[in-house]
């Protein structure tokens, strides 16, 4: 796995922890030990998207930088074996 | 169903919502309705082995083991 891949996995891990999480606090809103973990895991998501989009530039177009240029369309396109 | 049940169902509800759930079953067990047990709790997979398996919840995790013997993959 290199590193694009890396950090594309942790991304894809706490979004599949918080949308399971979300399931099960859909049926137990007041469960504790569920919303501190969906708490958790929502901060380890924040870093692990910044830490990608600082590497290899946004996932989705809101993540886009437009400070210095529009940055959206320079990553590999997704039909493009990098970007897989 | 005379009214009383249905305010002493109701109140059972509402205190329910207010705490998490306990026990397995709801707090109001109408005869003649078909119950799921309620998921309490409990073990959490880390987040890389609950999207290996497909959820964070162990209890939840029912791998499918087809095929013709029953060797576990």
């Amino acid at each position: 796995m290199n590193r694009r891949e890396e950090l594309m996995q942790a991304v894809r891990k706490y979004d599949f922890a918080l949308y399971d999480l979300m399931l099960y606090l859909d049926t137990h809103p007041r469960c504790p030990q569920g919303r501190r973990l969906f708490a958790e895991y929502k901060a380890k998501r924040k870093a692990a998207v910044k830490a990608y989009v600082a590497e290899f530039g946004p996932i989705n177009a809101l993540q886009a930088d437009t400070e210095t240029r529009w940055d959206w369309g320079c990553g590999p396109q997704p039909w493009e074996k990098e970007a897989n | 169903m005379e009214l009383h049940a249905y305010e002493e169902m109701a109140e059972a509800l509402e205190t329910a919502l207010t705490e998490a759930p306990t026990s397995v079953f709801p707090p109001v067990t109408p005869p003649g309705m078909a119950y799921v047990p309620y998921q309490q709790w409990g073990e959490i997979y880390e987040s890389d082995r609950g999207l290996r398996q497909g959820t964070m919840f162990p209890v939840l995790d029912y791998p499918f083991y087809g095929g013709a013997c029953n060797e576990q993959t």
